[in-house]
């Protein structure tokens, strides 16, 4: 395990968090926070350092999931300046390993804020000396949201089985693709397709598939840039508040129809199944896989921690 | 990543080229399972006819892979090598699949670009077969075999005669290659089992009276296999033609 590794030397030392873990979902109240909180436990009680932030700035609440009180300081003073720098808005998350950044309370300046405060931001967040950097994002498909989602090494995406969360997390997921692309400047002609594409707004161009194959009509070679970034895109799913065997199920049915008919990976990383015990852990504010680790849920829960960390040795080895 | 449409028949079901014909039942069972009409996954991504034109493709892929010898000229028709020697090629017997344990398909790189090949492989799927893109992190988690990115442009089994590498295979050029093979109508109809009007039908490229896609598509191959031809490569050409027809029925 590659936690609190003190005798590197300083100039061998990881300048960055080793991988950082977006957690976001078209939907409010789909498990977002539940899914941030408790894989942050599993994470550190398996040893690695992990920091949680909470970047729904508008309405935080990743502490209360953890029975933290509002805390004293938090990342809005930090993106409006009021906090220097990025370590003191970090607190401990009462369980070893893990801390918090917790989100704004009100602060609704802080929940836009600039570009360039977002930027700033981002790349302090990256250089934190943690093992997973674990972010929760808000709702919606607002840029800010897909930003986060995007600086991630790993983004999860989080629906319930039911159609409207299923096409929430679709339009979600496309919404990152495209922003993406958006932000390809290197490449010629590809932000022009890009941009081209955005402002047609045409159904025939909703799909990656459908998105490339209009874009080799008019530009050959970036199509076959836009085609790369379709196969690198992935995302991981998780299915929360399964009830079945079909519910759990449904993961796979979804990664599998992205595939034949989207045209994107996902990764499907388990499912966290129904489970009254999760309600009442957020009751008492107390986060599930502390309050009952042995529930159905937790157990979901375990998995989906076991199998991202799976994915990051797959990732380490093919590196 | 390519659309379902142009998916080859492995790609299709998520296999690799070496499944046996027990895998290839299960993964046809379980991609039904997985592409249920009903299914909430589906929801938003594709409308009702897409799926059952997935399905389709399902049936057809499973029919062409279960048995031996469509499989095998299905498998020259991708230019992949000549199976005869894979062992687990038991073909049409029913019960020989249905009562023998899979066993784990070989793993064949061609051309293993990342990873040193005694590297121990961390997870159970099978490595893609692909010498193309790399994907790196290609569903580790689902026991799904990593999908056919791009065969290995092994050259195709020797074309006959005189056909231009850009054909246009409308039915004319069709008609023109069966009789050239001394071929009939009733001897391509009887070997084929498509009917003597269809065939007529496609030759004259008369594409009103032509079946629906799906079905059509399962023609123009069987067809194209008969005359020793590049199934996939046939169809593809004659469906664009019939797609490319004004007031064509889908």
């Amino acid at each position: 395990m590659a936690i609190a590794a003190p005798a590197a030397p300083p100039g061998l030392r990881k300048k960055r968090a080793r991988r950082i873990i977006a957690v976001g979902g078209g939907k409010g109240g789909i498990g977002k926070t539940l899914l941030t909180a408790n894989l942050g436990i599993a994470l550190a009680q398996r040893g690695f350092k992990v920091v949680l932030v909470d970047a729904d700035l508008g309405g935080a609440n990743l502490h209360t999931c953890l029975g933290i009180s509002q805390p004293a300081v938090t990342l809005s003073d930090y993106v409006s300046g009021r906090a220097k720098k990025l370590q003191e808005v970090i607190i401990p998350a009462g369980v070893d390993n893990l801390s918090l950044i917790p989100g704004g309370r009100d602060a609704l300046d802080a929940a836009n804020p600039k570009y360039q405060q977002k930027s700033k931001l981002l790349r302090n967040l990256a250089a934190l000396e943690v093992d997973y950097l674990l972010l929760d994002l808000a709702a919606g498909t607002s840029l800010n949201v897909l930003d986060f989602f995007l600086m991630a090494d790993r983004g999860l995406v989080v629906l319930l089985p039911e159609p409207t969360s299923i096409e929430n997390a679709y339009r979600f997921i496309r919404a990152a693709f495209f922003r993406r692309l958006q932000a390809l400047k290197d490449a010629d002609g590809v932000a022009n397709l890009v941009s081209e594409a955005m402002a047609k707004d045409e159904p025939a161009l909703k799909t990656p598939f459908e998105f490339v194959a209009w874009a080799r009509s008019q530009n050959p070679a970036a199509a076959e840039r836009l085609q790369q970034e379709a196969s690198s895109f992935r995302a991981g799913l998780v299915v929360n508040q399964s009830r079945s065997e079909a519910d759990q199920d449904l993961g796979h049915a979804v990664a599998s129809a992205w595939k034949k008919f989207f045209g994107l990976s996902l990764d499907y990383v388990g499912a966290i199944g129904y489970d009254d015990n999760a309600w009442r852990a957020v009751r008492k504010r107390r986060p599930l896989l502390l309050e009952r680790p042995d529930c159905q849920a937790a157990v979901g829960l375990l998995k989906v921690a076991d199998n991202v960390l799976a994915l990051d040795r797959r990732l380490a080895q093919v590196r | 990543m390519k659309p379902y449409q142009q998916q080859n028949y492995y790609e299709l079901l998520e296999l690799p080229t070496t499944a046996s014909a027990a895998e290839i039942h299960s993964a046809y069972k379980r991609a039904m399972e997985l592409h249920d009409p009903a299914s909430a996954a589906m929801y938003a991504l594709a409308d009702p006819a897409q799926i059952e034109d997935l399905r389709n493709l399902l049936l057809r892929a499973r029919d062409t892979l279960i048995d031996r010898s469509l499989r095998a000229d299905y498998d020259c028709s991708l230019g992949l090598p000549e199976a005869d020697s894979a062992p687990q090629q038991l073909a049409m017997d029913e019960i020989l699949w249905a009562s023998s344990a899979p066993p784990p398909p070989p793993i064949e790189r061609q051309g293993s670009s990342n990873g040193e090949p005694g590297a121990p492989e961390p997870y159970s799927a099978p490595a893609p077969l692909s010498s193309g893109t790399v994907e790196p992190e290609s569903t580790p988690l689902n026991d799904e075999p990593a999908p056919l990115a791009a065969v290995a442009p092994v050259p195709v089994r020797a074309r006959p005669k005189e056909i231009p590498q850009n054909a246009e295979f409308n039915g004319e050029l069709l008609r023109q290659i069966r009789e050239s093979q001394g071929l009939s109508l009733v001897q391509v109809s009887e070997r084929t089992r498509i009917s003597v009007r269809h065939l007529e039908n496609v030759e004259a490229d008369r594409y009103d009276a032509l079946p629906a896609t799906v079905y059509l598509r399962g023609m123009v191959i069987s067809l194209a296999r008969e005359l020793k031809l590049d199934p996939i490569r046939v169809a593809r050409s004659y469906l664009a033609l019939v797609a490319g027809a004004p007031a064509k029925q889908k």
